[in-house]
């Protein structure tokens, strides 16, 4: 019975020291987590030159495999900058479908039944705001990142040619969505400004 | 000496006494994060094989490329499900009730430290395979499952408390003092960077966050009249800023903990509201909650 008691108060200790492990390596990802990502954004936004030896503690820290792993799975390496420096302009996909001569245009996420994967699907919309980085800064876009980029716009062509096989053709476009500014409203209209086009023929 | 131990009346005096915290949070942190859990999943079921997986729009392996190969996506969790089903539309049933079940098992209070894990792989499965449709809702929602294994979870208000009748109690504030200082760190370097974006400052940054055409708008809120009275927005930028700037300091006095936590509630009420951001804002809601709502009161 003294040992059982024992025993337990053992793991219970064990178990407190676990706990208050994770606790502090929760803290240190916190903290970690909110320079690197504020860090990059604020350096990104302001188009400013990188501190060599920041980027260089940061990205020993995350090179650590088993580090990372760890942020992954709890979601740890998020950055808390909510809309942070500037609230990032809103990219849209659109599907020209052309059957015997005939076109109907439709939004890249009007396939989804539910709001919530409408919504989720139009986040991928974000992953082109590289080239658009790319553009305003006169920067020339990663090769591989740019063909990696024009894979998806053909995939999401592709995936409308299958999905109906009366479509001849498809052209995806990418436009980016200006809203006029506060100070230029209501004098100016929004727009949407071409970026780029794909087109696929069966 | 003597001033370390006027320091210490001081912070006696005016600052919340952190471990002083009522046993609620745990089981309303608990409930209200399986909730949370299962709602958001139900909302993006109907859409799920076009979402996730290799029949997906954008198949796993586009959106995978350069992740850690090490993390288990829900192509390999549904996969190993074949061996059980024979099917692989049989399997994504199973891969949805496996979710929603666990989901519920939190929720009841049932084993949930293990269902937490259980359903942190899941969800992180999801959330790597559709990277690109990932948002800072699945993020807190790893975080909450993280946070609820650490907790007792089922210590109280719970069906295994109920069935197995164990009166063991463990020590929380370690986790609660955590969950805290994250909510802190967070709101902080939230207001940091909106202060040093020029945007936040001068009202542009709101103006332009209600009118993102991905942001749909389910109240069909018409904002363009305000456009008369430019001070709005900037008064709205200000007060985000604010109410998180300072959120570290003023959650912490006793006076103005209860009025800074409704501020923060207001302010992702609003979020939701005009950005439709629901799920994010509950976890934030939540969080909040389980953080600083149930500090015992102090004479």
């Amino acid at each position: 019975m003294k040992n059982i008691k024992k025993l337990e108060q053992y793991l219970r200790s064990i178990e407190t020291y676990f706990k208050t492990g994770f606790c502090a390596l929760i803290m240190i990802s916190v903290v970690y987590s909110s320079i690197n990502t504020s860090y990059t954004s604020h350096i990104s936004f302001y188009n400013k030159k990188l501190n060599d030896f920041i980027i260089m503690v940061l990205s020993t820290i995350g090179e650590n495999k088993n580090y990372a792993l760890f942020l992954d799975y709890t979601g740890l390496n998020t950055g808390y900058g909510f809309f942070s420096p500037n609230v990032s302009s809103d990219l849209l996909i659109t599907h020209n479908l052309f059957t015997n001569g005939t076109s109907r245009l439709i939004l890249s996420n009007s396939e989804f039944k539910t709001k919530e994967g409408a919504s989720r699907f139009a986040n991928l919309n974000s992953v082109y705001m590289a080239k658009i980085e790319a553009i305003e800064n006169k920067k020339e876009i990663d090769t591989l990142k740019s063909r990696y980029l024009e894979v998806i716009l053909k995939r999401l062509s592709k995936y409308q040619l299958n999905k109906d096989s009366k479509v001849d053709s498809v052209r995806t476009d990418l436009y980016l969505y200006h809203f006029p500014l506060l100070v230029e409203y209501p004098e100016m209209k929004s727009k949407f400004i071409p970026v780029e086009s794909h087109t696929k023929i069966r | 000496m003597k001033v370390i131990q006027r320091l210490g009346k001081y912070f006696s005096q005016h600052f919340i006494d952190f471990s002083n915290v009522e046993t609620n949070f745990v089981p309303v942190f608990r409930i209200s994060i399986g909730i949370i859990l299962l709602f958001h999943f139900i909302a993006v079921i109907n859409d799920f094989e076009l979402l996730y997986g290799m029949d997906g729009i954008i198949p796993t392996d586009l959106q995978t490329i350069y992740q850690d190969s090490r993390i288990i996506l829900v192509d390999e969790v549904i996969g190993s499900f074949d061996k059980i089903t024979g099917s692989h539309a049989n399997s994504i049933l199973l891969f949805k009730i496996s979710y929603i079940l666990l989901s519920i098992l939190i929720i009841l209070g049932f084993f949930s430290r293990f269902s937490a894990l259980l359903l942190l792989v899941l969800q992180v499965s999801l959330v790597k395979a559709g990277y690109y449709y990932s948002y800072g809702a699945d993020f807190f929602a790893s975080m909450s499952l993280f946070y609820i294994m650490l907790l007792p979870s089922d210590n109280y208000w719970s069906l295994r408390k109920l069935i197995f009748k164990s009166n063991r109690t463990q020590s929380y504030n370690v986790v609660h003092r955590t969950l805290q200082i994250h909510l802190m760190i967070a709101y902080f370097v939230s207001g940091i960077e909106k202060l040093s974006g020029f945007n936040w400052r001068n009202g542009e940054s709101v103006w332009k966050a209600v009118h993102l055409p991905n942001f749909t708008n389910d109240f069909e809120l018409d904002f363009n009249w305000l456009s008369e009275y430019p001070w709005v927005f900037v008064a709205l930028g200000w007060t985000t800023i604010i109410i998180e700037l300072l959120y570290p300091l003023f959650i912490s006095l006793k006076k103005t903990r209860i009025a800074w936590l409704y501020l923060t509630i207001s302010l992702h009420l609003g979020i939701a509201l005009t950005l439709n951001l629901y799920f994010f804002s509950a976890y934030m809601i939540t969080w909040n909650l389980a953080a600083f709502y149930f500090i015992k009161q102090q004479e």
